[in-house]
């Protein structure tokens, strides 16, 4: 039997979870907070975070954490990230961080942060973008169940009835309220979840990630419900209007993004769901997987 | 700044475009909105991609589609001063 030696654990644990290894947003984050600073994410990321290395992600961050109180600029959600060659320098209003791709998918960042929940997942939101279109991913503005163990998302524009698409799937679970990050793997494209949004009407997926099984457009329609692949043009235009980006951008990252939606698209094409209220829709769903 | 035939435009250096399936899809980055082009539109959109006059635009177009040099320089010069407008080309100095 080994000696009594007590170790000061200096971070509050949160939840079975280790708060400072998880996965969010499909990225695999590991943080090492400066001593003293109480690492912890708000409610909402500890609700669409994941145990680390479960599941396939985009990508691997392992970032320093300092506290700097200063930071806090108040709530906002605006999010920045430029990339000069493989240093990105990212911000938020609670948080500054400078990002270097050691390698495809593997990160480092040191980061500054404003010592509080806010603060800690603003901090991971940002990161998780800036990794996300890095590694050839989107952030989406998103509702999203799990049907058979694939995700599928409903995209649209505010009011175009996610959240009400996604209550429609009678049997589902939902695993996106607002955002999700799409991304490319090995095995194909995987979303997971992301913080935010209104409440759904159905039970909470299991899983935090998931094989992409489909993202549909929401369109109101009067008479049916239906489904069809969007024409390339149409997928551009709903997949933009649909993303998540950074508020700092530069033309060549712009048309990186282009390219990106170019090449989702012809490896999960996006579809429009014409829906009426009322309709259920996961028969309509599974139908197109077939 | 009405533009005139002999006046010089260039695709904006903030933009980002893609021509898919013969349109061409315009992202004004300050302005963060997309434009989707029709396959007239596109054609006047890609021969902007370097400095060219508008009167040369109307030219380019008579050769490659059935259309008077009037009504080309007309249309030409209305599409430009819109794009001009949106941002999405800049006028040369």
């Amino acid at each position: 039997m080994s000696a009594g030696v007590e170790v000061a654990f200096p971070f509050e644990p949160v939840s079975e979870l280790d708060p400072t290894c998880f996965v969010f947003g499909g990225v695999a984050f590991e943080m090492c907070p400066a001593p003293g600073l109480s690492w912890r994410v708000g409610n909402e990321h500890r609700l669409f975070g994941g145990a680390y290395a479960t599941s396939p992600v985009a990508g691997r961050v392992h970032c320093v954490v300092s506290p700097a109180p200063e930071l806090d600029t108040g709530f906002t959600r605006e999010i920045r990230w430029e990339w000069s060659g493989d240093v990105a320098h990212v911000s938020t209003g609670r948080a500054r961080a400078e990002l270097r791709r050691l390698s495809p998918g593997c990160y480092a960042a040191s980061a500054l942060v404003v010592p509080n929940d806010a603060g800690c997942s603003a901090l991971v939101t940002a990161l998780t973008g800036a990794v996300v279109s890095r590694e050839g991913g989107l952030v989406l503005h998103a509702a999203g169940v799990e049907i058979d163990g694939r995700a599928s998302l409903f995209i649209g524009p505010s009011g175009a009835g996610k959240t009400t698409a996604a209550n429609h799937c009678q049997g589902a679970r939902w695993m996106a309220r607002d955002r999700a990050a799409v991304y490319p793997t090995p095995l194909g494209w995987y979303a997971a979840g992301m913080a935010g949004g209104d409440p759904i009407e159905l039970p909470r997926a299991a899983g935090r990630v998931f094989p992409l099984g489909s993202v549909s457009r929401i369109q109101r329609a009067a008479e049916r419900v239906a489904l069809r692949v969007a024409t390339t043009s149409e997928a551009v235009r709903f997949l933009r209007e649909s993303l998540q980006t950074s508020h700092a951008t530069g033309a060549e990252e712009e048309a990186a993004r282009l390219d990106t939606i170019l090449a989702f698209h012809v490896s999960s094409p996006l579809t429009v769901l014409e829906t009426r209220l009322g309709e259920p829709l996961v028969s309509v769903l599974r139908r197109k997987r077939r | 700044m009405k533009l005139g035939p002999s006046s010089v435009v260039h695709q904006a250096s903030r933009i980002a475009s893609r021509v898919i399936e013969g349109q061409a899809v315009v992202i004004v980055m300050d302005e963060q909105r997309l434009h989707t082009l029709n396959g007239v539109g596109t054609f006047v959109w890609t021969q902007a991609e370097k400095p060219v006059e508008v009167s040369q635009l109307a030219e380019r177009l008579c050769s490659e589609y059935e259309v008077t040099s009037e009504q080309a320089l007309t249309d030409v010069l209305a599409f430009t001063d819109e794009l001009v407008r949106l941002g999405a080309l800049e006028v040369s100095e």
